[in-house]
């Protein structure tokens, strides 16, 4: 009884928000960046968390903000989301800003934070309304449960669902409101592999449906899947900004051969690591660079297949014994580490 | 019914409930610890009818004398056990036949011997002759309204609404702001004050219940009297749930 009525009311919302979404793309601003950051800092104490942002994505993007735990993923996201204020520069979302545009704005974005706890008790459901009537329009509650593939846990309360269905509620709180850009704050991070999975599903679908989504995350993989365009931030700047493809092929090879070597001496494995001549390798036409980290040496190389015979050739010339030797395709882990020096993982 | 749904203070005011409900701890502490609290120190401190007093003398005539008051009784004693049983409180007081008159050996710091000795002494007197010089007879009054319950039924109320209000509203807040669920209500477009009227409505809502409940036991169970106007009730009760806040 509740249910249907409730219902019926917010259909006639949606209809109601077709009328208005339609003279709002008629506006000005519809040709303008969803997002705009020039020259963008701000310093916590005496860190700089964001040093000196550039940025600006358009329209029906999906992009990727990349980059180690404390790069300023966070703190950026934060300021576009007007929770934290800048020290000095600027933040445009829609051609509006958080000092005269902010009561507009917080209606025409959807945000999911890191880390939301919602009251346990509450259901799905009830979480979803209570959200939902926060916004003059936006989707019904059906539709939002809908989305996130909440429809048998729609009941259920809140502290009974599993880290991917409570990450999936939070997407819904963000998109209940029907927003024109998305923000998702490392929305995949803690989750088994299943379950995000089943959430890139979710911003592949809203991708599709034409949202602008600004997403950070500390998975290459996962920018790579879903995201048009990233930028790679360490220490509160961006080094690096393109698609995964044009990061990927910066490297200068497109692959990655990975191996160690043991002298064959046993007890002399130590020593082994420091005999191999990188010079000779990097002589080899098609390898690009090469690194060491931990013993294990990375070469980029653009012709794996003539590559390969001559990177053995070339160990067994100076009498070393492979211990691992693999192949992979270059990427954007690799562009992090040839940027950086450092792996991801390291942090 | 539709616009109420979708209005978010209703919707902010619901969950407040919805939260209150299903946490039976909050519902013992508010409704049913008070009441407890209540009967226990109602049975604890409830006023008994005045003692009879043990009393000691050192001859029969004295204990006849002495057990002829209502409100003493009297054993017959030598000095000496006389003494022991005032040591070990027995008694409170030992009337000791002396050649000129009679001795009362009692410890007058303790209230109950005193009264014994103003008995004691009343009651030989009057059995050696004396006559009341006026008339008196006693009016008894058991006035509800003075009694130990009385006074602590609205201090037990005062302190469950400032309680519960601190612990309700202070408390629910400083959660939120742990779990980041604050930050996320700011995100949103939901207005600010709206968070806070939600928190004092379900107070407002509860602390009728609350009031209505807490009393309505008193009254029924101790007979506690309510004098005073409903309204300067009702202002007091807002009062103390704010400032508990």
């Amino acid at each position: 009884m509740r249910y249907s009525g409730a219902m019926k009311h917010e259909t006639q919302n949606t209809g109601a928000l077709a009328g208005t979404e339609s003279t709002a793309s008629g506006q000005a601003q519809a040709n303008g960046p969803s997002l705009l950051l020039r020259g963008v800092r701000k310093a916590y104490a005496d860190v700089q968390a964001v040093d000196g942002l550039d940025l600006e994505v358009a329209r029906g993007e999906c992009f990727g903000l990349l980059g180690p735990n404390g790069a300023g993923k966070t703190t950026t996201i934060e300021m576009c989301e007007g929770l934290t204020e800048p020290d000095s520069g600027t933040v445009e979302l829609l051609g509006l800003n958080w000092s005269t545009g902010a009561s507009q704005l917080r209606q025409r974005i959807g945000i999911q934070l890191q880390e939301t706890q919602f009251p346990d008790k509450l259901t799905v459901e009830e979480t979803l309304r209570m959200f939902r009537s926060f916004f003059k329009h936006g989707l019904p509650v059906e539709e939002s449960i809908q989305t996130a593939q909440l429809e048998e846990k729609r009941s259920s309360r809140v502290g009974g669902l599993s880290g991917g269905q409570k990450q999936r509620l939070a997407m819904a709180c963000a998109l209940v409101g029907n927003p024109e850009l998305l923000f998702l704050d490392e929305p995949t991070t803690g989750l088994d592999p299943q379950a995000r999975r089943h959430l890139w599903d979710l911003v592949e679908r809203l991708k599709q449906a034409g949202r602008t989504i600004i997403l950070t995350t500390h998975y290459m993989e996962e920018a790579e899947r879903l995201c048009g365009r990233v930028a790679i931030m360490d220490h509160g700047r961006v080094i690096a900004l393109g698609t995964p493809q044009q990061l990927i092929a910066s490297v200068g090879g497109e692959d990655i051969v990975e191996f160690a070597v043991g002298s064959g001496e046993p007890g002399s494995q130590q020593t082994g690591h420091g005999v191999v001549d990188a010079a000779e390798l990097t002589a080899i036409p098609s390898v690009q660079s090469h690194r060491v980290d931990d013993g294990l040496h990375q070469l980029s190389v653009s012709e794996l297949h003539t590559a390969v015979p001559r990177i053995f050739a070339a160990l067994r010339a100076q009498g070393l014994h492979l211990s691992e030797f693999r192949t992979h395709s270059a990427s954007l882990e690799d562009v992090f580490v040839r940027l950086t020096g450092r792996n991801l993982r390291d942090e | 019914m539709n616009k109420l749904e979708t209005s978010s203070l209703y919707q902010l005011t619901m969950a407040r409930f919805r939260l209150l409900a299903r946490e039976p701890e909050a519902i013992f502490w508010i409704f049913i610890f008070p009441i407890l609290l209540a009967v226990g120190l109602g049975i604890a401190f409830r006023n008994r009818p005045a003692d009879v007093l043990q009393v000691g003398a050192t001859t029969t005539q004295l204990t006849q004398a002495l057990a002829a008051d209502k409100g003493l009784t009297a054993a017959t004693l030598d000095e000496a056990a006389g003494t022991h049983a005032l040591a070990t409180g027995n008694i409170l007081l030992l009337a000791i036949q002396r050649p000129d008159g009679v001795a009362y050996k009692y410890d007058d710091t303790n209230p109950d011997a005193r009264t014994a000795r103003l008995l004691a002494d009343r009651a030989i007197q009057a059995a050696a002759g004396r006559r009341d010089a006026v008339h008196a007879e006693n009016q008894l009054v058991h006035e509800t309204g003075a009694r130990y319950i009385d006074f602590v039924v609205p201090g037990l109320l005062g302190m469950n609404l400032m309680g519960s209000a601190m612990w309700g509203l202070g408390f629910a807040i400083v959660e939120a702001r742990q779990k980041k669920l604050l930050k996320r209500l700011v995100a949103s477009p939901m207005p600010r004050w709206q968070y806070l009227m939600s928190f004092l409505l379900s107070r407002l809502a509860m602390l009728v219940v609350e009031v209505v409940v807490f009393l309505g036991f008193a009254r029924v169970a101790f007979g506690v009297p309510f004098r005073g106007s409903l309204w300067q009730l009702g202002l007091l009760c807002v009062l103390t749930s704010l400032q508990g806040s």
